[in-house]
């Protein structure tokens, strides 16, 4: 009995020692949790766009991931109009070898696009009833913006989208599409949307995004009028977007009006800011742009180590110097400013870095001398191209001519036709928009392949690929985490 | 002396003792040297005579009628009772033999007869041996069922532990750190291994399940030494030596030449479609330096003279190189390592003091790395009267860890570059002429690959680095332990103990702007601060009771509480205007800047039962609950228990019989224990885990919310069940064998459990949900091989064997989906198998006309809506099978390989004569298999100026058809063999010469007059030799047999020692 006495005391004096309930809650302050986070948005919206912004630049832990630039860059890679000297990054794509489930270029392609889109939908799931003031309407205007446009970009890198005869093939399977309740639809429909869909469909929702981007943004929205406002989706950019997704969708009458008027308030960028670098957002052309600094930039894992072979990152050190494609070079006119923006065959001595001195190498993209030079994501060039190229679709290549002129006339003052074909516009889009993440696109939607191995090519010797259009090698495989942690998708509905 | 003292002593005691009635003679012998004792004192049992033996050992006792029991007693031996006989020996056994081995347990100590668990115990004398700056990589080979893995060799670095095999998938798998009681939060390179008095590693759950919560993965408990009671001892410890490369490098090209024609034959073959092989020989000829490597280390020979296009020879006439730097030479030097340590015991019958200093200082092998380390400890253990004892230990270390970029696969690790950059580029700045380039200054310049556009590494060249960079990690740690022991009403115990660990760190790391990765923003710094405390305080009630003569009862109970809080601060600028100074007032340009701080915090309380009857019988029982701070409120607590039983046969009458079993027991335990210790992916720890969190980046000055984790509230302890049954046996008493088979299942395993990608980042969640078993044995067998006067041959080995097996796979993936498991990115997963079977191309050689790797594409047999069929074995109907010759046209196969080896283990022995003493460890592994990635670079097609491996001297050329190397073609990526191919899974084999002691004690004779007891001096060497599959691999890396880059290579370390005690 004594021992039971004293083990109750023993019992007492343990639970005298025990701590308090709270004892375990402990403290962290490292991240915000969803209250703190929902607190904190709710005096200042703009947190979670600004998160969109910046994952659109993130560095993803391999210097040849870096967000939004370097989705861009590596299908630029896939065309015929970048050659390179040598075999570093980016050099699978160039390869055409960088698109099976189990790549993590795959995988990071998908993952961004769809991240981007998780970060809409946190935005738009707070407003099932839509935006009341016109600061709500440009929240969730660039929410859509952003869905709408990741959508349009998944279905055409990973879909082979359209048909030989050049019109969509809307019945192809397409992608997941993850929406939101605020979408208005039940739990059990959202989940159905989860599988392969089909490309008519994840097109729509795209057009229905961007429609909506449109509609919200042209009611009273100002972006920030700072440099690094530019990050921001205003109207403009929307119906930039818009433009884009109606040259993708064939509806030309559309694209054409929606680039007018996305361009509307920009003027083209001078002969004397050609040589600039396309790298300030604050240049006359840029509409949509992200404006880095000391702590967003990632150094050698950046868009401009990779491509300006005059900044001194991998480019400029040679390991993968940017060259333009021999025949599009020599397609250049000899009195086009932007002729001087490369190197001609025999390059040049004089530049100061390795990668700029080879034969063909880029000099478009400069080098401010620090690693925060901006990304450009939509310069109102584009939208004269589009333009153009809806016009002339429609047979109205007077007209086309005349929107040309308006680029032209800083590029090369000799320019001075009155009328313009496709082919005509597809060109100059080639070189003015060069390196800036549209070769691939174009290619595709134009239904275009590629040839490396003409006489006098410039591409690297194990790179001398032909490659058809509608080649499988044109679009990539569903990645290996979406195909096992998917159960809409089955395994014999991967692209082959 | 002391014999002869106590024989005098006794003389007087028992003159006049002699009532005879019988006479009984005979003589004691020692047990330890067969000489005779003097002086043991014979006690007739019943009876108040006795007597003592003389100078030979004899005795003479007259036995009082009824009487026949004599008991023999001398100090230092075991007091022995036998029956007198006329003519009889009577040999004495050492105490210590006969002392029962105290196992440090949860919580307390335990007798080894009584302990039920399964533990290894490294005693600190032989630790002190090792000449490890951290603790943890001493554990190499030394117990059974601990395996050590090591990335980075550089003094200092810590090691990863793992005890019964790998135990979790992404929670943390480092057992539980216990330093005299109380868990340890520091590097074990804050602890110098003369402070140790034993290190014991307990496995199963009957020990551990005591550290429910955190047991999960092994408990290792170290106790420091304590002040004994007796005269002031003093002990002072010198060694001085030096360490070099511990594992040498690949066997790569050496020869210039060989590289200039293998490079132009890689470039000659990369022409040959466009030009043809005429023409492409020439034009790969001509411009083999112009074009592709851009240096030409021959004087004399024109840039495109070197190679005759004719036979793609080497030109005779180049001979003289214009500079001979070696890349695997001249970077690395031996560095000094030297070690000082001096421990004072002294103690009365109430106070018992310790007290140690010591100083380190190991330089690395390769420039700038290196480890310092001044340590100082006391321990005091103090008696308060009859009933109370109370205790400190504190002890400090300065540590200061120095090392430079050394991360495996980058550029920047020098360890990889020197293999990997080819035999043609220089250390330093050469003229075109091939004269030093110099300074303003006249100093050499270090090549950096910028001025002659290096194709290998442009802009690095780590020597230079690694003498202006600055990579530096200094650290106050102090650990402190108090204790307050009552004991009263004669059973009864009550201990409380306190402890709080705390260090500080310093971090700093300084690009220089002289050249490499930040010149071009004028040097890059950062400074990282942080500090962890960690409060643990406990109370403890035993209760100990002996029941009639042989029913013993223990019981503990206990309340144990713990805090950790840590804080960490971060910057980055750029900008340094002195190229030495990395302090940020010495930088001008701010970069970023961040700081935080978490707390963590475990609460349990405990119970533990012992029972033992007749000291043949043991039970014991224990249950613990614990909650802890990373999980949601609702699940927070979890119970772990234990039982345990064992019986020493040696004990039981039928035993008796056989003499040659000196020791028999038998025991067998089953329990659970917790594991809450998740890591992120980087491997920093996970505080809260219920809730989503936001990181809040920068945009220009506004904050930029992102989802960084997805909180999950349901997710719980991971839950470790342990079956645990052997057997310890001594035999001839001199044979020690243990064995135990073990059964560890990890159910409800912290998974980073992958979402669909589409879901956005993060696309995972952590859950609780995949099961794996580990089934295997160990075996340590010890023994005296020769024991006598003069020579003493000891031997141990360790081995151990376990299956690592999946027993439920996640939840996303379900058997009953994927009844043939599902590819977990290089490994496949499935039930049955292992957490790293690899899955890979099958490469299967080179084809014989071309030249290009060939692997296996399989085609699968599809029922009528696409899906594979499948044997009876769940394994696809193979329809055919076609070789293709790149990677992603080939199909990943289960290669029926796992990382997890067969067989570790560890062999050691130990000679002792005529004052020498000899000591030899060693350490193995057989099977499990390695992708030997630092190979794969090395074989790859020619890359400008990378590397070869010897063994693509024997690459496919149009006369060298029958080889399964393919050819050389830098121009074509699927050219060499893919790395993901089953071609670079290697036998992780390996036997390690781990420690070789050689020491001479002096003759206590010549020593006792100046004072000293003992003085040794010895060599020593680490590390000393590797044998593996392939010279240059380093199976040791990791044990999940991935990311075998070169890293910073194992030390080698010689040293000679003093060891003097007064």
């Amino acid at each position: 009995m004594k021992v039971l006495k004293y083990m109750s005391m023993g019992l007492l004096t343990l639970a005298l020692a025990s701590c308090g309930s709270d004892y375990l809650d402990t403290d962290y302050t490292r991240h915000l949790d969803t209250e703190t986070a929902g607190e904190a948005a709710g005096r200042n919206p703009d947190v979670f766009l600004n998160g969109m912004w910046s994952w659109q630049v993130e560095y993803q832990g391999y210097h040849d991931s870096f967000g939004l630039m370097s989705s861009l860059l590596a299908k630029d890679m896939m065309s015929e109009d970048i050659a390179v000297n040598a075999f570093s990054f980016f050099c699978y794509d160039y390869d055409f070898d960088n698109r099976m489930y189990n790549y993590r270029r795959t995988s990071e392609e998908w993952a961004f696009h769809y991240t981007d889109i998780a970060k809409a939908n946190e935005i738009i799931g707070l407003y099932p009833e839509g935006g009341k003031t016109a600061d709500e309407k440009g929240l969730l205007g660039q929410a859509l913006a952003i869905r709408g446009n990741a959508y349009a970009y998944l279905v055409q890198i990973f879909q082979t989208y359209m048909n030989a005869d050049g019109t969509i093939n809307r019945d192809a399977t397409g992608v997941p599409l993850i929406l939101t309740t605020a979408d208005g639809y039940t739990l059990d429909e959202l989940d159905a949307l989860k599988g392969r869909n089909t490309v008519g469909d994840v097109l729509d929702q795209a057009e229905k995004d961007l429609t909506a981007a449109v509609e919200n943004l042209s009611k009273g929205y100002k972006r920030p009028n700072t440099e690094s406002g530019k990050a921001y989706i205003d109207l403009s950019v929307a119906q930039g977007l818009l433009a884009r997704f109606y040259l993708l969708t064939q509806q030309w009458d559309k694209a054409a009006a929606a680039a007018k008027a996305a361009r509307a308030d920009y003027a083209q960028r001078s002969a004397k800011e050609l040589k600039d670098g396309f790298m300030d957002v604050t240049a006359s052309d840029v509409m949509w742009g992200f404006n880095h600094t000391t702590e967003t930039q990632t150094a050698y894992a950046s868009y401009f180590s990779h491509i300006s072979n005059l900044a001194p990152g991998y480019a400029g050190l040679s390991y993968c110097s940017k060259l333009i494609d021999a025949r599009l070079y020599n397609q250049i006119a000899d009195d086009d400013y932007r002729k001087a923006l490369f190197n001609g065959p025999a390059g040049d001595k004089t530049q100061p870095t390795p990668g700029a001195r080879l034969p063909y190498a880029n000099l478009k993209f400069g080098n401010d001398g620090s690693w925060t030079m901006d990304y450009i994501y939509m310069r109102a060039a584009e939208m004269v191209l589009i333009e153009a190229e809806a016009l002339a679709r429609q047979g109205k290549n007077t007209e086309a001519a005349a929107v040309m002129k308006e680029l032209m006339q800083n590029r090369q003052p000799s320019w001075n036709e009155t009328s313009v074909s496709v082919d005509d516009v597809l060109l100059q889009r080639r070189i003015e928009l060069w390196g800036e993440g549209f070769a691939y696109f174009d290619l595709k939607r134009n239904n275009k392949g590629v040839d490396r191995n003409y006489p006098g090519s410039n591409h690297l010797a194990g790179s001398l690929h032909t490659i058809p259009a509608l080649d499988a090698r044109w679009t990539y495989q569903i990645p290996q985490s979406e195909m096992q942690e998917n159960s809409h998708i089955k395994d014999s509905e991967q692209n082959p | 002396m002391k014999r002869l003292t106590l024989f005098i002593v006794s003389l007087f005691l028992f003159v006049g003792t002699a009532l005879a009635q019988t006479k009984v003679t005979g003589t004691v012998i020692s047990q330890e040297d067969g000489e005779p004792i003097v002086g043991a004192t014979i006690k007739i049992v019943g009876a108040r005579t006795g007597a003592i033996t003389n100078f030979d050992g004899q005795f003479t006792v007259t036995m009082p009628e009824g009487k026949d029991m004599i008991e023999i007693t001398y100090l230092g031996c075991k007091t022995e009772t036998v029956k007198a006989v006329n003519g009889m020996r009577v040999i004495m056994k050492p105490d210590s033999e006969t002392l029962d081995e105290v196992v440090v347990v949860a919580y307390g100590t335990q007798k080894k007869s009584s302990f039920t668990g399964s533990a290894a115990t490294v005693k600190g004398d032989k630790l002190e041996k090792m000449q490890v700056s951290n603790l943890g990589k001493a554990l190499e080979g030394a117990a059974a069922g601990v395996q050590i893995t090591s990335t980075n060799g550089s003094p200092g670095a810590d090691a990863q532990i793992r005890i019964r095999g790998i135990g979790s998938i992404s929670a943390s798998q480092q057992p539980l750190i216990v330093v005299d009681g109380v868990p340890y939060e520091m590097s074990l390179n804050s602890i110098p291994t003369q402070d140790i008095e034993t290190m014991t590693i307990l496995k199963d759950a009957a020990a551990n399940s005591m550290y429910g919560a955190r047991g999960s993965n092994g408990v290792i408990m170290i106790t420091t030494k304590s002040g004994k009671t007796g005269k002031v001892n003093i002990n002072f410890d010198a060694r001085y030596g030096f360490n070099t490369r511990g594992v040498p490098t690949y066997d790569v090209i050496t020869d210039a030449g060989q590289y200039y024609e293998m490079m132009y034959e890689s470039y000659r073959n990369s022409l040959v479609e466009q030009m043809g092989m005429d023409d492409a020989s020439k034009y790969a000829a001509e411009h083999l330096i112009d074009g592709n490597l851009k240096y030409n280390v021959f004087k004399g020979v024109a840039d495109n003279q070197l190679i005759d296009p004719t036979t793609g020879k080497i030109n005779p006439a180049a001979t003289q190189r214009k500079w001979n730097d070696d890349w695997n030479k001249d970077p690395f030097k031996h560095g000094i390592r030297q070690e000082y340590n001096a421990t004072i015991t002294s103690g009365s019958d109430a106070t018992k003091v310790f007290a140690s200093l010591g100083y380190l200082k190991d330089e690395g092998y390769m420039k700038g790395s290196g480890f310092d380390r001044y340590n100082g400890r006391v321990k005091i253990d103090q008696n308060i009267g009859k009933s109370i004892r109370v205790g400190g230990n504190i002890a400090y270390s300065h540590t200061d860890y120095k090392t430079f970029g050394d991360t495996q696969s980058n550029y920047s690790n020098i360890f990889m570059f020197s293999q990997n950059i080819a035999p043609i580029y220089p250390i330093y700045l050469y003229k075109e002429d091939g004269s030093l380039w110099l300074d303003d200054n006249g100093n050499r310049q270090y090549d950096w690959g910028t001025e002659y556009v290096r194709p290998y590494a442009a802009e690095q060249n780590p020597l230079a680095a690694a003498e202006a960079n600055i990579q530096r990690n200094e650290r106050d740690n102090v650990s402190s332990r108090g204790y307050f022991e009552w004991t009263f009403l004669n059973d009864f115990k009550f201990t409380a103990n306190v402890a709080y660990d705390v260090y500080n760190g310093w971090y700093t790391e300084l690009m220089t702007p002289i050249g490499g990765d930040a010149k071009n923003v004028g040097g890059r710094g950062y400074k990282e601060v942080y500090r962890k405390g960690a409060l643990n305080v406990n109370q403890l009630i035993d209760w100990n009771h002996t029941f009639g003569s042989d029913h013993d009862v223990h019981v503990l109970l206990g309340h144990e509480n713990k805090n950790d809080k840590y804080r960490y601060f971060y910057g980055q600028m750029t900008q340094f205007s002195d190229p030495t100074n990395p302090e940020f007032a010495n930088a001008a340009q701010y970069q970023d800047m961040t700081s935080y701080s978490w707390e963590y915090a475990l609460e349990g309380y405990f119970l533990k039962g012992e029972y033992n009857y007749d000291d043949k019988y043991y039970l014991t029982a224990s249950i613990r609950r614990d909650g802890s701070s990373r999980f949601h409120k609702d699940n927070r607590w979890g119970t772990f228990w234990a039982v345990g039983g064992s019986w020493r046969l040696n004990e039981e009458e039928f035993m008796k019989e056989i003499d040659w079993v000196s020791g028999l027991k038998l025991k067998v335990s089953y329990g659970t224990q917790g594991n809450d210790h998740l890591l992120d992916e980087n491997g920093l720890d996970l505080i809260h885990v219920y809730s989503d969190l936001y990181a809040v980046n920068r945009v220009d000055g506004a904050a930029a919310f992102s989802k960084w984790l997805r909180g999950n509230p349901d997710v719980t302890w991971e839950k470790s069940r342990n079956f645990n049954a052997g057997f310890e046996a001594q035999l001839w008493k001199r044979l020690n064998i243990g064995f135990d088979f073990f059964i560890k299942e990890t159910r409800d395993m912290l998974y980073q459990s992958p979402l669909a990608a589409s879901e956005g980042k993060p696309n995972y969640i952590w859950r609780n949900e995949m099961n794996m078993k580990n089934t295997g044995f160990e075996i340590e067998i010890s023994g005296d091989i020769i024991k006598n006067n003069t020579l003493t041959w000891s031997a141990s080995l360790n081995l151990t064997h376990y299956k690592n097996e999946l027993t439920k796979l996640p939840e996303s993936k379900p058997a009953s989906e994927f009844p043939n498991g599902y590819q977990a990115g290089r490994y496949w997963r499935k039930l049955g198998g292992s957490l790293y079977d690899w899955y890979r191309y099958e490469y299967v050689g080179v084809d014989p006309e071309t030249g290009k790797p060939q692997y296996n594409h399989y085609t699968y047999k599809t029922d009528d809506d696409g899906n594979i069929m499948r044997d009876a074995d769940g394994n696809e109907i193979v329809e055919s099978i076609e070789k293709v010759n790149t990677a992603s046209e080939a199909t990943l196969r289960q290669t029926g390989k796992s990382a997890i080896p067969d067989l570790t283990g560890g062999f050691s022995t130990t000679v002792t004569a005529y004052g020498f003493d000899l000591t030899v460890s060693t350490a193995f592994q057989l099977g499990g298999w390695a992708w030997d990635a630092q190979y794969a670079t090395l074989m790859n097609a020619g890359d400008k100026g990378e590397n070869f491996h010897k063994d693509m001297l024997n690459r496919w050329t149009a006369t060298n058809t029958a080889t399964n190397i393919p050819a050389l073609n830098y121009g074509d990526q699927n050219a060499g063999i893919d790395s993901s191919s089953d071609y670079f899974l290697t036998k992780g084999d390996y036997f390690s010469l781990r420690n070789v002691t050689l020491g001479y004690t002096l003759p206590k004779k010549w020593l006792t007059r100046a004072g000293i007891s003992n003085v040794r001096v010895y060599l020593t060497g680490d590390n000393i030799w590797l044998k593996s599959k392939r010279k240059g691999f380093d199976p040791r890396y990791s044990f999940s047999g991935y990311n075998q880059y070169a890293g910073y290579s194992a030390l080698s370390s010689y040293s000679v020692g003093l060891n003097v005690a007064f």
